[in-house]
């Protein structure tokens, strides 16, 4: 049995492949996609347990996602990957908050191999 | 011989008595004053007398028994025997030719206008005719002169009117008439006052006793009034009017209407009048200039910009008050003045200027061709744009700071994402390569060069403002005292660190652990800017800022601030280099020394914490870095601005010598305290301080610059000053915070100082509470 399903957004291809790798080295069934639709289409299907998001991409507003999933009642953890801008982060966060996300956590690029483990690990109310 | 008759000497009494009367007769004749020609009916002349001997300029032998037609014209001789008997057939005393011309003839063959009488005389030769014939050349002559002179006073527009020597009026020719409105003959006879406004009747007797002494008025501009009661402007001429002899009959007196004349001059007077005030009110400087560009006309603002006096800047050419720097040389001036020419249309461009002092500055110039009483002339407009260029180019600077921060902040968050990936699977590397060490050792390089790669990043979001903060209220005593030990330890011993946090400084919302770095970098900075050691001085302040200040300070906001001024001892920053400091990757420092980002941060850091920073650097004198942070808001309250503006203004009076060699700051000053009321004294540099100081009636107070080009630093204008008034309060302005003034030996401790920038309330308030202080500050 896996230990969850995860499900990453980001632009950047390799950044997406790398988390991969970690996850699934901790054993996660893991979906990686760049877009905002195909974000949606994997949530629905995969279900994840987990959700790594990149705030700050060209073509996609993190923040609208994080309404999108706060708007289907999303469960899962949340994992918000942001370069330094902090106000977005931030303000994604608390539209989580506001919207009913229970777990966010918020790391910051460029990502230790060990923070990056331990957010994925970490226990919370999203279905390990 | 008849009876009776009584005869002496053969002759009878008769006789005798006939004989005494022929001769008398002759005699009579020939002393008669004009010439006599006796003619019988046969027309031959029978006797003629001296006189007529000279006008016809025959002698009387040539003239006897000759016909009379031998003295008329040919023209005239065919009608003569008809006219000779007419006058025999009714013989009586008359002129010849009434109504018309007659002419006689002389020897010489000329002709004369003469008149002459006839008179028939019975002889005992017969009837015959005597005739008078009197020349009339000369009466001819002075009729026609007389007819000339009496048309010309006729047509004349200038009145003309002839007085005798008690003032009554004798002449008054039409134009006296269409003058005066009086009639020839209203006027004649009446005494001249008649036309003399009451206040003015003096004047007749004056004019009349220049008169009788023979003397003439000329052009007398007067008033005189007409028959509507209406006064005129005249001007008049009078002259005596001579008789045989010299004798003075009276005046002629000529009048000129110069209504005309006076309303044209007024005019041209007002328009004058008007040109001056304009020219002198306008606030730009007004430069007419000739076709070599000298000038021939300035107001009074112009001259002021260039610090001469008008008079002195005419004659002065563009030459003597351009830089010479090219282009800005007497060639191109020229060069624009013939643009303007050709194109017809103001040419407007920048100048860069010399003033009589030798300061160079900017000036914005509008130049069109004028005509001035038909020769072309060039006509500037010319403004002084120092300050302008001045904001400009802040405006520029913090514009590009802007730009430069936006786009490194975005190839920041490139790098950032790529520095991301490859960080992170260098990591899985080196977790995969524990086995084979070699490239476990190469992975941690790459990570050790990856990290470095961030923290690079980091500096250019922080310049970029983007750096994540976390603001709060902090209290700068704590946290400067804890800094300072940090950077005691990490200087060395060479570099003194003093700060002073007063117990009153307002509390500042900032992430302490940034403005930990940026105090950090400061004093690094202040290291290596002191490599032989020195002073640092960190000292905090409470500053207000208003409008007028943000309006000069691009990038300001108005409100209360917290100054942290970070001072240190070395060698300054050259002013070429000082607007750059800021921008990222600049360094002055050996290539691989610097990042050339640690200024960048600490700008970035302070502009994101809504604040924003100022650099005062001399050479020689070290450099300040001021930094103000936003005032808590929590405590916004206290920070007011007290409008206690009546109690500091300046009263009428107090004079003010302001010493300031940076235009801007001189200038902000200047206005403030002007605003206040006081009455300013300006100048540039010590020397022209006291030259200014020994013209000036009263000074109440010394305003100056610490550091003063041309060799004379304000404390030593305020020593020199004060040898000449000893009473003289002196308060100094420095860039540098005032500790770090002190402690680097410029100033005695003691003294008064404000730090510059200094809002305006804040130099109101100093100033009234020294000049309301007793005895010299």
């Amino acid at each position: 049995m896996s230990t969850g399903r995860l499900l990453i957004v980001d632009d950047e291809a390799d950044f997406g492949a790398f988390v991969r790798r970690v996850a699934q080295k901790l054993d996660f069934e893991v979906e990686v996609t760049t877009t905002a639709a195909g974000f949606k289409e994997s949530y629905s299907r995969f279900k994840p347990t987990i959700v790594v998001l990149d705030i700050v991409m060209p073509d996609v507003d993190g923040i609208e996602l994080i309404r999108w999933l706060a708007a289907a009642h999303c469960a899962a953890r949340v994992v918000i990957i942001s370069g330094f801008d902090p106000y977005y982060a931030m303000a994604a966060e608390k539209f989580g908050d506001i919207g009913g996300l229970t777990s966010i956590q918020r790391l910051t690029k460029p990502v230790s191999l060990a923070d990056l483990e331990s957010a994925l690990t970490a226990r919370g109310p999203g279905k390990a | 011989m008849p009876k009776g008759q009584e005869t002496i000497g053969g002759k009878t009494r008769v006789e005798r008595a006939l004989e005494k009367s022929e001769i008398r007769f002759r005699q009579v004749v020939e002393a008669a004053p004009n010439a006599i020609v006796m003619i019988g009916v046969s027309g031959r002349i029978e006797m003629i007398n001296v006189q007529a001997e000279r006008v016809f300029g025959h002698s009387r032998a040539e003239m006897l028994g000759q016909p009379v037609e031998m003295l008329i014209p040919e023209r005239f001789r065919a009608h003569h025997p008809g006219h000779r008997s007419a006058f025999f057939e009714a013989p009586q005393s008359r002129p010849m030719g009434v109504g018309r011309e007659l002419f006689a003839l002389k020897k010489d063959g000329s002709e004369f206008p003469v008149e002459i009488g006839l008179s028939p005389i019975e002889t005992d030769e017969g009837l015959m005719v005597l005739s008078v014939v009197v020349d009339i050349t000369d009466r001819r002559q002075k009729f026609v002169q007389t007819s000339y002179l009496a048309a010309i006073v006729e047509s004349s527009s200038d009145a003309i009117i002839g007085k005798n020597l008690d003032g009554i009026v004798t002449s008054w020719n039409p134009a006296a008439e269409a003058l005066f409105g009086h009639a020839s003959r209203e006027a004649v006879g009446r005494h001249i006052s008649f036309l003399i406004p009451p206040d003015r009747l003096a004047e007749a007797d004056m004019i009349l006793d220049r008169i009788r002494r023979g003397e003439r008025v000329e052009n007398f501009e007067t008033m005189r009034r007409n028959k509507d009661g209406c006064e005129i402007p005249v001007s008049l001429t009078v002259s005596p009017i001579l008789g045989p002899g010299g004798t003075i009959l009276g005046a002629s007196k000529i009048a000129r209407d110069v209504t005309e004349r006076q309303r044209a001059a007024d005019t041209l007077r007002l328009s004058e009048e008007r040109f001056r005030s304009i020219f002198g009110a306008v606030g730009e400087g007004i430069f007419i200039t000739d076709a070599e560009g000298r000038f021939i006309e300035v107001n009074g603002p112009g001259a002021e910009m260039f610090g001469y006096s008008t008079d002195r800047m005419i004659g002065l050419d563009i030459q003597s008050i351009s830089s010479g720097m090219p282009p800005y040389t007497q060639a191109e001036a020229i060069e624009w003045q013939r643009k303007a020419a050709i194109s017809g249309r103001p040419q407007i461009f920048e100048w860069h200027c010399k003033a009589r002092s030798g300061r160079l500055f900017w000036v914005e110039i509008s130049l069109r061709q004028a005509s001035i009483g038909g020769g072309a002339v060039g006509l500037a407009i010319v403004r002084d744009i120092s300050e302008r260029r001045t904001i400009e180019a802040q405006l520029r600077q913090a514009q590009k700071m802007e730009a430069v921060g936006l786009l490194t902040g975005g190839i920041a968050h490139d790098f950032n994402n790529l520095l991301a990936i490859i960080h992170g699977n260098l990591e899985l590397i080196r977790d995969a390569s524990a086995d084979t060490p070699e490239v476990h050792e190469m992975t941690e390089d790459a990570l050790r060069a990856a990290a470095r790669g961030a923290s690079l990043t980091h500096q250019l979001l922080a310049y970029a403002r983007q750096q994540p903060l976390a603001p709060k209220v902090v209290l700068l005593e704590q946290l400067v005292s804890q800094v300072a030990q940090l950077i005691r330890r990490s200087l060395g011993e060479t570099i003194e660190i003093r700060t002073v946090i007063p117990k009153d400084l307002w509390a500042t919302r900032i992430d302490p652990n940034q403005l930990e770095n940026a105090l950090v970098n400061l004093a690094v900075n202040a290291r290596d800017a002191m490599p032989d050691g020195g002073k640092l001085t960190i000292e905090g302040a409470n500053k207000e800022f208003d409008a007028d200040y943000a309006e000069s300070n691009p990038g300001v906001v108005p409100g209360c601030y917290v100054q942290l001024a970070v001072s240190d001892s070395g060698p300054g920053i050259p002013p070429e280099i000082i607007d750059r400091v800021f921008e990222p990757f600049f360094t002055t420092k050996p290539l691989g020394k610097g990042s050339g980002l640690g200024l960048s941060m600490v700008f970035g850091f302070v502009k994101q914490s809504g604040g924003h920073i100022k650099i005062y650097s001399e050479a020689g004198r070290g450099t300040t870095f001021n930094l103000y942070l936003p005032r808590a808001s929590e405590q916004l309250d206290d920070c007011v601005a007290a409008d206690d503006s009546g109690a500091v203004r300046g009263r009428e009076m107090e004079v003010i010598l302001v010493v300031e060699d940076d235009e801007l700051v001189r200038k902000f000053t200047v206005r403030v305290l002007r605003g206040l009321g006081y009455r300013i004294i300006e100048a540039g540099d010590g020397h022209e301080a006291l030259r200014l100081l020994n013209e000036a009636g009263r000074v109440d107070l010394l305003l100056t610059d610490v550091a003063l080009p041309k060799g004379m630093s304000g404390p030593a204008i305020a020593a020199e000053a004060r040898k000449r008034r000893r009473e003289l309060k002196v308060l100094y302005m420095s860039g540098y915070a005032k500790d770090a003034i002190v402690n680097n030996g410029v100033l005695e401790e003691g003294v008064q100082l404000l730090t510059k920038p200094f809002p305006k309330t804040e130099l109101a308030r100093k100033i009234r509470d020294m000049l309301d202080e007793g005895g010299a500050a």
